[in-house]
Protein backbone atom coordinates (compact mmCIF):
# COMPACT_ATOMS: atom_id res chain seq x y z
CA UNK A 1 0.00 0.00 0.00
CA UNK A 2 2.87 2.44 0.80
CA UNK A 3 4.43 2.74 -2.70
CA UNK A 4 1.01 3.08 -4.31
CA UNK A 5 0.09 5.85 -1.93
CA UNK A 6 3.40 7.60 -2.71
CA UNK A 7 2.78 7.37 -6.47
CA UNK A 8 -0.71 8.79 -6.08
CA UNK A 9 0.58 11.69 -4.01
CA UNK A 10 3.20 12.50 -6.67
CA UNK A 11 0.57 12.27 -9.41
CA UNK A 12 -1.72 14.67 -7.52
CA UNK A 13 1.09 17.19 -6.98
CA UNK A 14 2.07 16.88 -10.65
CA UNK A 15 -1.50 17.47 -11.81
CA UNK A 16 -1.77 20.59 -9.63
CA UNK A 17 1.51 22.07 -10.86
CA UNK A 18 0.78 21.12 -14.48
CA UNK A 19 -2.62 22.77 -14.30
CA UNK A 20 -1.16 26.02 -12.99
CA UNK A 21 1.35 26.25 -15.87
CA UNK A 22 -1.21 27.36 -18.49
CA UNK A 23 -0.30 30.57 -20.33
CA UNK A 24 -1.72 33.87 -19.13
CA UNK A 25 -2.28 36.80 -21.47
CA UNK A 26 0.96 38.07 -22.92
CA UNK A 27 1.52 41.79 -22.65
CA UNK A 28 -0.15 43.44 -25.60
CA UNK A 29 1.49 46.40 -27.34
CA UNK A 30 -0.57 49.60 -27.31
CA UNK A 31 -0.04 52.75 -29.35
CA UNK A 32 -1.52 56.23 -29.09
CA UNK A 33 -0.93 59.04 -31.58
CA UNK A 34 -1.89 62.73 -31.52
CA UNK A 35 -1.40 65.72 -33.80
CA UNK A 36 1.01 68.15 -32.15
CA UNK A 37 0.23 70.67 -34.88
CA UNK A 38 -1.09 70.45 -38.43
CA UNK A 39 2.16 68.94 -39.75
CA UNK A 40 3.52 66.92 -36.83
CA UNK A 41 2.39 63.59 -35.39
CA UNK A 42 3.60 62.26 -32.06
CA UNK A 43 3.09 58.65 -31.00
CA UNK A 44 3.69 56.91 -27.73
CA UNK A 45 3.99 53.14 -27.46
CA UNK A 46 3.88 50.81 -24.50
CA UNK A 47 2.26 47.68 -23.19
CA UNK A 48 -1.29 47.27 -21.94
CA UNK A 49 -0.21 46.72 -18.31
CA UNK A 50 1.66 50.03 -18.25
CA UNK A 51 5.24 49.09 -19.15
CA UNK A 52 7.22 51.46 -21.39
CA UNK A 53 8.56 50.33 -24.77
CA UNK A 54 11.79 52.25 -25.49
CA UNK A 55 13.47 51.02 -28.68
CA UNK A 56 10.21 49.72 -30.16
CA UNK A 57 9.95 49.82 -33.95
CA UNK A 58 7.47 52.24 -35.48
CA UNK A 59 6.66 52.30 -39.18
CA UNK A 60 4.49 54.85 -40.95
CA UNK A 61 3.01 53.20 -44.02
CA UNK A 62 1.10 55.01 -46.78
CA UNK A 63 -2.09 53.43 -48.11
CA UNK A 64 -0.14 52.70 -51.29
CA UNK A 65 1.90 50.23 -49.23
CA UNK A 66 5.06 52.31 -49.24
CA UNK A 67 6.85 52.87 -45.91
CA UNK A 68 7.20 56.64 -45.64
CA UNK A 69 8.93 56.74 -42.27
CA UNK A 70 10.39 54.29 -39.81
CA UNK A 71 12.08 54.85 -36.49
CA UNK A 72 12.49 53.69 -32.94
CA UNK A 73 10.74 54.92 -29.80
CA UNK A 74 13.01 57.05 -27.59
CA UNK A 75 13.70 56.66 -23.86
CA UNK A 76 10.25 57.99 -23.06
CA UNK A 77 8.67 55.54 -25.59
CA UNK A 78 7.83 58.54 -27.80
CA UNK A 79 8.43 59.22 -31.49
CA UNK A 80 7.64 62.40 -33.43
CA UNK A 81 7.43 62.56 -37.23
CA UNK A 82 6.21 64.67 -40.13
CA UNK A 83 2.56 64.10 -40.99
CA UNK A 84 2.43 62.39 -44.42
CA UNK A 85 0.38 64.13 -47.08
CA UNK A 86 -1.64 61.04 -48.08
CA UNK A 87 -3.60 58.42 -46.14
CA UNK A 88 -1.38 56.39 -43.80
CA UNK A 89 -1.30 54.15 -40.76
CA UNK A 90 1.21 53.80 -37.93
CA UNK A 91 2.40 50.29 -37.12
CA UNK A 92 4.05 49.52 -33.77
CA UNK A 93 5.54 46.15 -34.62
CA UNK A 94 6.76 43.85 -31.92
CA UNK A 95 7.15 40.79 -34.09
CA UNK A 96 4.79 38.48 -35.92
CA UNK A 97 1.30 38.74 -34.50
CA UNK A 98 2.19 41.25 -31.81
CA UNK A 99 1.44 44.74 -33.03
CA UNK A 100 -0.66 47.84 -32.53
CA UNK A 101 -2.01 49.82 -35.47
CA UNK A 102 -3.35 53.37 -35.52
CA UNK A 103 -5.00 54.68 -38.71
CA UNK A 104 -4.61 58.33 -39.72
CA UNK A 105 -8.30 59.09 -39.23
CA UNK A 106 -7.93 58.24 -35.52
CA UNK A 107 -5.19 60.82 -35.09
CA UNK A 108 -6.36 64.28 -34.08
CA UNK A 109 -5.31 67.06 -31.75
CA UNK A 110 -5.27 66.07 -28.05
CA UNK A 111 -8.73 66.01 -26.49
CA UNK A 112 -9.73 68.24 -23.61
CA UNK A 113 -9.26 65.38 -21.11
CA UNK A 114 -5.83 64.43 -22.51
CA UNK A 115 -3.66 66.22 -19.98
CA UNK A 116 -0.44 64.23 -20.44
CA UNK A 117 2.59 66.38 -21.15
CA UNK A 118 3.89 64.31 -24.07
CA UNK A 119 0.79 65.19 -26.08
CA UNK A 120 1.18 68.94 -25.55
CA UNK A 121 4.78 70.11 -25.16
CA UNK A 122 6.91 70.53 -28.26
CA UNK A 123 10.05 69.87 -26.20
CA UNK B 1 -22.43 25.61 -14.96
CA UNK B 2 -24.38 24.73 -11.81
CA UNK B 3 -24.59 21.14 -13.05
CA UNK B 4 -20.79 21.00 -13.24
CA UNK B 5 -20.48 22.35 -9.68
CA UNK B 6 -22.94 19.76 -8.40
CA UNK B 7 -21.09 16.99 -10.23
CA UNK B 8 -17.75 18.09 -8.72
CA UNK B 9 -19.33 18.27 -5.26
CA UNK B 10 -20.90 14.82 -5.44
CA UNK B 11 -17.77 13.20 -6.94
CA UNK B 12 -15.69 14.74 -4.13
CA UNK B 13 -18.18 13.49 -1.53
CA UNK B 14 -18.12 9.96 -2.95
CA UNK B 15 -14.31 10.11 -3.22
CA UNK B 16 -13.91 11.09 0.43
CA UNK B 17 -16.41 8.44 1.47
CA UNK B 18 -14.36 5.89 -0.48
CA UNK B 19 -11.18 7.00 1.31
CA UNK B 20 -12.93 6.76 4.70
CA UNK B 21 -14.25 3.26 3.99
CA UNK B 22 -10.71 2.36 2.98
CA UNK B 23 -9.46 2.90 6.55
CA UNK B 24 -9.84 0.47 9.43
CA UNK B 25 -10.84 3.24 11.81
CA UNK B 26 -13.52 5.17 9.90
CA UNK B 27 -15.13 2.37 7.89
CA UNK B 28 -17.24 1.15 10.87
CA UNK B 29 -18.31 4.73 11.61
CA UNK B 30 -19.44 5.34 8.04
CA UNK B 31 -21.04 2.03 7.01
CA UNK B 32 -21.63 0.38 10.37
CA UNK B 33 -19.31 -2.60 9.89
CA UNK B 34 -15.68 -3.29 9.08
CA UNK B 35 -15.21 -4.48 5.46
CA UNK B 36 -12.56 -7.08 4.63
CA UNK B 37 -9.07 -5.86 3.75
CA UNK B 38 -9.26 -6.28 -0.07
CA UNK B 39 -12.62 -4.49 -0.08
CA UNK B 40 -11.17 -1.64 1.93
CA UNK B 41 -8.25 -1.36 -0.46
CA UNK B 42 -10.57 -1.35 -3.48
CA UNK B 43 -12.69 1.35 -1.88
CA UNK B 44 -9.58 3.39 -1.07
CA UNK B 45 -8.38 3.23 -4.70
CA UNK B 46 -11.90 4.06 -5.90
CA UNK B 47 -11.94 7.10 -3.60
CA UNK B 48 -8.74 8.48 -5.10
CA UNK B 49 -9.99 7.81 -8.63
CA UNK B 50 -13.23 9.68 -7.94
CA UNK B 51 -11.29 12.68 -6.53
CA UNK B 52 -9.09 12.66 -9.64
CA UNK B 53 -12.18 12.45 -11.84
CA UNK B 54 -13.66 15.46 -10.05
CA UNK B 55 -10.41 17.37 -10.65
CA UNK B 56 -10.39 16.42 -14.33
CA UNK B 57 -14.02 17.51 -14.68
CA UNK B 58 -13.30 20.81 -12.94
CA UNK B 59 -10.31 21.66 -15.15
CA UNK B 60 -12.31 20.83 -18.28
CA UNK B 61 -15.60 22.53 -17.46
CA UNK B 62 -14.52 25.74 -15.70
CA UNK B 63 -13.36 28.90 -17.52
CA UNK B 64 -9.71 27.90 -17.34
CA UNK B 65 -7.83 24.98 -15.80
CA UNK B 66 -6.63 27.19 -12.93
CA UNK B 67 -10.16 28.27 -12.04
CA UNK B 68 -11.08 24.56 -12.19
CA UNK B 69 -8.38 23.66 -9.65
CA UNK B 70 -9.51 26.43 -7.28
CA UNK B 71 -13.15 25.36 -7.59
CA UNK B 72 -12.16 21.73 -6.96
CA UNK B 73 -10.15 22.66 -3.85
CA UNK B 74 -13.07 24.77 -2.62
CA UNK B 75 -15.58 21.95 -2.96
CA UNK B 76 -12.99 19.56 -1.47
CA UNK B 77 -12.82 21.66 1.70
CA UNK B 78 -16.60 21.96 1.94
CA UNK B 79 -17.00 18.21 1.44
CA UNK B 80 -14.38 17.41 4.06
CA UNK B 81 -15.98 19.69 6.66
CA UNK B 82 -19.48 18.44 5.91
CA UNK B 83 -18.34 14.81 6.29
CA UNK B 84 -16.80 15.68 9.67
CA UNK B 85 -20.17 16.98 10.87
CA UNK B 86 -22.25 14.42 9.00
CA UNK B 87 -20.57 11.23 10.23
CA UNK B 88 -21.57 11.58 13.93
CA UNK B 89 -25.18 12.15 12.84
CA UNK B 90 -25.51 8.84 11.01
CA UNK B 91 -28.25 6.67 12.62
CA UNK B 92 -25.89 3.84 13.60
CA UNK B 93 -23.77 6.35 15.51
CA UNK B 94 -26.61 7.35 17.84
CA UNK B 95 -25.98 4.48 20.22
CA UNK B 96 -22.37 5.47 20.65
CA UNK B 97 -23.31 9.12 21.12
CA UNK B 98 -25.90 8.58 23.84
CA UNK B 99 -23.30 7.00 26.12
CA UNK B 100 -21.46 9.62 28.20
CA UNK B 101 -17.95 10.19 26.96
CA UNK B 102 -16.51 10.53 30.46
CA UNK B 103 -17.72 9.59 33.88
CA UNK B 104 -19.28 12.63 35.60
CA UNK B 105 -16.79 14.32 37.89
CA UNK B 106 -19.13 15.91 40.35
CA UNK B 107 -19.79 19.61 40.73
CA UNK B 108 -16.75 20.92 38.83
CA UNK B 109 -17.99 19.29 35.62
CA UNK B 110 -21.32 21.15 35.65
CA UNK B 111 -19.56 24.26 34.36
CA UNK B 112 -18.94 22.59 30.99
CA UNK B 113 -22.64 21.97 30.49
CA UNK B 114 -23.59 25.63 30.84
CA UNK B 115 -25.51 26.70 27.70
CA UNK B 116 -23.65 28.79 25.15
CA UNK B 117 -24.47 32.46 25.64
CA UNK B 118 -27.13 33.67 23.24
CA UNK B 119 -25.38 36.68 21.59
CA UNK B 120 -22.41 34.54 20.70
CA UNK B 121 -24.64 31.95 19.12
CA UNK B 122 -26.40 34.63 17.06
CA UNK B 123 -23.09 36.02 15.81
CA UNK B 124 -22.07 32.52 14.76
CA UNK B 125 -25.35 31.85 13.00
CA UNK B 126 -25.34 35.16 11.13
CA UNK B 127 -21.74 34.60 9.99
CA UNK B 128 -22.78 31.18 8.70
CA UNK B 129 -25.78 32.65 6.88
CA UNK B 130 -23.64 35.45 5.41
CA UNK B 131 -21.17 32.87 4.06
CA UNK B 132 -23.98 30.93 2.43
CA UNK B 133 -25.47 34.08 0.86
CA UNK B 134 -22.10 35.22 -0.51
CA UNK B 135 -21.31 31.82 -2.01
CA UNK B 136 -24.72 31.50 -3.66
CA UNK B 137 -24.48 35.06 -5.04
CA UNK B 138 -21.03 34.40 -6.54
CA UNK B 139 -22.23 31.07 -7.94
CA UNK B 140 -25.09 32.85 -9.73
CA UNK B 141 -22.71 35.49 -11.07
CA UNK B 142 -20.33 33.02 -12.75
CA UNK B 143 -20.49 33.53 -16.49
CA UNK B 144 -20.86 30.59 -18.81
CA UNK B 145 -17.82 29.84 -20.96
CA UNK B 146 -17.61 32.40 -23.80
CA UNK B 147 -17.93 29.87 -26.61
CA UNK B 148 -20.96 28.18 -25.01
CA UNK B 149 -22.96 31.43 -24.88
CA UNK B 150 -25.81 32.09 -27.30
CA UNK B 151 -24.18 35.23 -28.76
CA UNK B 152 -21.23 33.39 -30.36
CA UNK B 153 -20.56 33.75 -34.06
CA UNK B 154 -20.28 30.54 -36.04
CA UNK B 155 -18.93 30.64 -39.55
CA UNK B 156 -16.36 29.45 -41.98
CA UNK B 157 -13.24 31.18 -43.22
CA UNK B 158 -11.90 29.53 -46.36
CA UNK B 159 -12.25 25.77 -45.78
CA UNK B 160 -12.26 26.07 -41.97
CA UNK B 161 -15.23 26.37 -39.62
CA UNK B 162 -14.93 28.18 -36.29
CA UNK B 163 -16.75 29.70 -33.33
CA UNK B 164 -15.83 33.22 -32.21
CA UNK B 165 -16.95 35.30 -29.23
CA UNK B 166 -15.78 38.12 -27.03
CA UNK B 167 -14.47 36.71 -23.75
CA UNK B 168 -16.74 38.93 -21.69
CA UNK B 169 -19.73 40.97 -22.80
CA UNK B 170 -18.63 44.03 -20.82
CA UNK B 171 -17.44 47.36 -22.23
CA UNK B 172 -13.74 47.43 -23.17
CA UNK B 173 -11.03 47.65 -20.55
CA UNK B 174 -9.20 50.99 -20.58
CA UNK B 175 -5.50 50.28 -20.17
CA UNK B 176 -2.16 52.11 -20.47
CA UNK B 177 -2.29 55.45 -22.39
CA UNK B 178 -6.12 55.29 -22.07
CA UNK B 179 -6.21 52.74 -24.87
CA UNK B 180 -9.35 50.53 -24.78
CA UNK B 181 -8.72 46.79 -25.22
CA UNK B 182 -11.06 43.89 -25.83
CA UNK B 183 -10.40 40.16 -25.59
CA UNK B 184 -11.79 37.52 -27.96
CA UNK B 185 -11.72 33.74 -28.11
CA UNK B 186 -11.87 31.48 -31.17
CA UNK B 187 -12.10 27.74 -31.61
CA UNK B 188 -11.61 26.05 -34.96
CA UNK B 189 -13.00 22.60 -35.78
CA UNK B 190 -10.59 19.89 -34.65
CA UNK B 191 -9.35 18.90 -38.10
CA UNK B 192 -9.20 22.59 -39.18
CA UNK B 193 -7.07 23.49 -36.16
CA UNK B 194 -4.24 21.23 -37.34
CA UNK B 195 -4.18 22.91 -40.76
CA UNK B 196 -3.97 26.46 -39.39
CA UNK B 197 -0.65 28.20 -38.88
CA UNK B 198 -1.91 31.42 -37.33
CA UNK B 199 -5.02 33.52 -36.90
CA UNK B 200 -5.05 37.29 -36.47
CA UNK B 201 -7.71 39.75 -35.36
CA UNK B 202 -8.08 43.50 -35.74
CA UNK B 203 -10.73 46.19 -36.05
CA UNK B 204 -10.85 47.75 -39.57
CA UNK B 205 -9.76 45.93 -42.69
CA UNK B 206 -6.06 45.00 -42.68
CA UNK B 207 -4.17 47.05 -45.25
CA UNK B 208 -1.35 44.48 -45.59
CA UNK B 209 -0.85 40.86 -44.56
CA UNK B 210 1.84 41.87 -42.10
CA UNK B 211 -0.54 44.41 -40.57
CA UNK B 212 -3.30 41.90 -39.86
CA UNK B 213 -3.41 42.61 -36.14
CA UNK B 214 -2.70 40.59 -33.04
CA UNK B 215 -2.29 36.82 -33.35
CA UNK B 216 -4.46 34.45 -31.35
CA UNK B 217 -2.44 32.52 -28.77
CA UNK B 218 -2.90 29.55 -26.47
CA UNK B 219 -1.94 25.91 -26.56
CA UNK B 220 -5.31 24.21 -26.33
CA UNK B 221 -8.18 24.22 -28.83
CA UNK B 222 -9.36 27.60 -27.59
CA UNK B 223 -7.21 30.48 -28.80
CA UNK B 224 -7.39 33.90 -27.14
CA UNK B 225 -6.38 37.38 -28.20
CA UNK B 226 -6.65 40.88 -26.76
CA UNK B 227 -6.71 43.74 -29.26
CA UNK B 228 -6.42 47.52 -29.15
CA UNK B 229 -9.62 49.22 -30.33
CA UNK B 230 -9.43 52.31 -32.58
CA UNK B 231 -10.38 55.61 -30.94
CA UNK B 232 -13.05 56.25 -33.59
CA UNK B 233 -14.85 52.92 -33.37
CA UNK B 234 -18.54 52.98 -34.41
CA UNK B 235 -21.26 50.37 -34.86
CA UNK B 236 -20.25 50.13 -38.52
CA UNK B 237 -16.56 49.45 -37.78
CA UNK B 238 -15.68 45.92 -38.76
CA UNK B 239 -13.83 43.20 -36.92
CA UNK B 240 -11.52 41.36 -39.33
CA UNK B 241 -10.28 37.82 -38.88
CA UNK B 242 -7.28 36.73 -40.95
CA UNK B 243 -6.38 33.05 -40.99
CA UNK B 244 -3.14 31.74 -42.49
CA UNK B 245 -2.99 28.03 -43.25
CA UNK B 246 0.08 25.84 -43.01
CA UNK B 247 -0.11 25.61 -46.83
CA UNK B 248 0.35 29.40 -47.01
CA UNK B 249 -3.22 30.21 -48.01
CA UNK B 250 -4.80 33.33 -46.49
CA UNK B 251 -8.52 33.66 -45.77
CA UNK B 252 -10.45 36.53 -44.23
CA UNK B 253 -13.85 37.13 -42.69
CA UNK B 254 -15.42 40.21 -41.08
CA UNK B 255 -18.42 41.32 -39.02
CA UNK B 256 -19.76 44.68 -37.91
CA UNK B 257 -18.74 45.48 -34.32
CA UNK B 258 -22.41 45.95 -33.38
CA UNK B 259 -22.86 42.21 -34.00
CA UNK B 260 -19.81 40.96 -32.10
CA UNK B 261 -19.46 43.49 -29.26
CA UNK B 262 -22.67 45.49 -28.71
CA UNK B 263 -21.64 46.67 -25.23
CA UNK B 264 -18.36 48.01 -26.65
CA UNK B 265 -20.18 49.96 -29.36
CA UNK B 266 -22.51 51.46 -26.73
CA UNK B 267 -19.46 52.43 -24.63
CA UNK B 268 -17.87 54.25 -27.58
CA UNK B 269 -21.16 56.08 -28.31
CA UNK B 270 -21.27 57.17 -24.67
CA UNK B 271 -17.65 58.39 -24.86
CA UNK B 272 -18.47 60.39 -27.97
CA UNK B 273 -21.38 62.11 -26.19
CA UNK B 274 -19.43 63.07 -23.06
CA UNK B 275 -16.44 64.33 -25.05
Amino acid sequence: MKPLRYTLRCALAGALLGGIAVPAFAHEPVLKCVLLDADTVRCRGGYAEGEAAPGGTIEVIAYSGQTVFSGKLDKGSILTFQRPATGYYVLFNEGPGSQAIVEHDEIGPPRANDRARWMRSRR
Amino acid sequence: MIGAHLAILSLNLLGFAGLAIGTERYAPQLVGFKPAKPERKASWIMGWLLLALALALATQRMETAVVGIVVWLGWLSLTGVSLVFLMPELPWQKAARSAPRRAPRGKAASNDNAPVRKPRRWIGLSLLAATAVVSIASLLRTETMPLSREDTIEGTVGPWSFTLAEIDRDPPEVMHLDVPLKAYRIRFCETCDLEILRAYLKVNKPRALRASGMAFGGNSWDRDVEIQLPANLTAESELWLTVVGKDGSVHRASWPMSEVSPATVRWFEQQEKTR
